[in-house]
């Protein structure tokens, strides 16, 4: 579509009344088109001004404080999960650029780990095991630094194999290092009985590189490439019984050729 | 001399703008949450109340919207628009996805209420629940809404309030798409006149 008949859908795009194609084909059109994405932006401001046009009417107290509570109860927990969904849980609008932000993402994410850290070796008890979890979770970070930072650092983007799924994956590697990382948004939580696994295809035959888990949209794994024999034909994750799985026991959820 | 409880702490916190108290989540802040929560809970609550017609379920759901700000702050991204546009298109979309969930699982209630025209509350009510920058927007799209032809109103409520798209509007009021697609443009077009200048200037 062109910027004229992506135009002439915003209004009921930004109102929420377009069907999915055409919902698809603007998202698609506005990553990478400026004045359509202005104008989207400010159709947008209409549309949720149309929501001022309300009797407004004050939020029930209790709810004020159940709110509240529930907020108060998530903040001793999911500390290390947090700084987790602050170094990649945004959705990423264009992979293209993923590289340049995951980079920074680390580093940021690397330096909030160090602090939380710090903060819980402060406190006691049950915090020796979170101190310890951290400590693997900065190694790993660490792991992501040295590939996203070495001089052959390469990347690929990783789609969902299913059109519906709004999964994405980037994996980064360097020879140099023998490191990988694979990072992901947008897997669904699996609960505690299955666990993504990731495949490195190598002549047809997948290679098991380790199983990991999504955590309200987000995962990530450390690859040792010294594991893996023979230049890979493709990554990929598959969903499999929680411990992961000799053989892929079924489709692959994200996938990524990779060129010879 | 009655202070209530605000203390200066929390009197700090609400001269901050949205930006500031965003910020501040990340360091997993309450007294910001808090702040931001009173500056739209009620407008939130209320638009999500008028979608979805049932107080639990509204409830459940600010809820659920503002503890997802609460964890995931970076999910609103500051170039892609103020915060409190994209707060309410959140709400908005979280309360619809629920009513065309119900509307399928009970066939039967998809009747619109949109269909009978809306009190619209009198521009001039000063609202204290909002921020004086939204009240503002308030008054200006309540004005331009009542100045609309009723058919231009009407497709607008549908899709925004009701939820249905250009083509189920096209069949609940039995009118060709091509007619449903004009009233929107031709209403979000004069909406787009009577708010846009005074939302580049109510920047401050």
């Amino acid at each position: 579509m062109d910027c004229q008949e992506i135009q002439e859908l915003l209004d009921a795009y930004a109102l929420g009344a377009a069907t999915k194609q055409e919902a698809e084909a603007i998202e698609l059109h506005v990553v990478d088109c400026v004045r359509c994405w202005e104008q989207l932006s400010e159709v947008q401001r209409v549309a949720a001004a149309l929501a001022l046009t309300v009797d407004i009417e004050p939020a029930p107290a209790p709810l004020r404080q159940r709110v509240f509570a529930t907020a108060e109860r998530g903040l001793s927990r999911g500390r290390a999960r947090a700084a987790i969904r602050r170094g990649f849980g945004r959705r990423w609008p264009a992979a293209a650029g993923a590289l340049a932000a995951a980079a920074v993402a680390a580093l940021v994410f690397a330096a909030v780990l160090q602090v939380e850290m710090n903060d819980l070796r402060d406190e006691n008890d049950d915090l020796a095991q979170r101190a310890a979890n951290l400590d693997s979770l900065v190694a790993e970070q660490r792991q992501l630094m040295a590939v996203l930072t070495a001089p052959d650092s390469k990347e690929l983007v990783m789609h969902a194999t299913s059109p519906e799924a709004e999964a994405v994956g980037v994996y980064y590697w360097s020879r140099q290092t023998g490191k990988g990382f694979l990072v992901s948004n947008n897997l669904p939580d699996l609960g505690e009985d299955r666990v993504y696994q990731v495949w490195v295809v190598v002549d047809e035959t997948p290679i098991s590189a380790g199983t990991f888990e999504s955590w309200e949209g987000i995962g990530q794994k450390a690859m040792d490439l010294a594991t893996i024999e023979g230049r890979p034909d493709g990554i990929g994750v598959t969903i499999e019984a929680a411990g992961g799985s000799d053989q892929p026991t079924d489709e692959m959820v994200l996938f990524a050729p990779m060129a010879r | 001399m009655s202070s209530e409880d605000v203390s200066p702490e929390k009197a700090a916190y609400s001269r901050l703008d949205d930006e500031a108290l965003l910020q501040r989540l990340s360091y997993r802040d309450l007294e910001a949450f808090r702040s931001l929560y009173d500056r739209y809970g009620d407008l939130v609550y209320s638009a999500v109340l008028r979608i979805v017609r049932d107080v639990h379920i509204a409830q459940d759901m600010v809820q659920e919207v503002f503890l997802r700000i609460w964890r995931r702050p970076e999910s609103y991204v500051a170039q892609r628009g103020r915060f409190s546009t994209w707060l309410i298109s959140v709400a908005r979309n979280r309360a619809v996805d629920e009513v065309r969930a119900r509307s399928r699982r009970y066939r039967h209630e998809t009747a619109s209420p949109e269909q009978q025209e809306r009190e619209l509350p009198s521009s001039d009510d000063n609202d204290p629940a909002l921020t004086a920058e939204l009240a503002d927007q308030r008054q200006l799209i309540i004005k331009a809404l009542v100045e609309l032809p009723l058919e231009q109103r009407r497709v607008i409520e549908l899709a925004y309030f009701g939820g249905l798209t250009q083509q189920e509007i096209a069949q609940q009021l039995s009118q060709p798409l091509g007619t449903v697609k004009t009233r929107i443009r031709l209403g979000m077009q004069k909406l787009r006149t009577a708010l846009t200048p005074k939302l580049r200037t109510g920047d401050c």
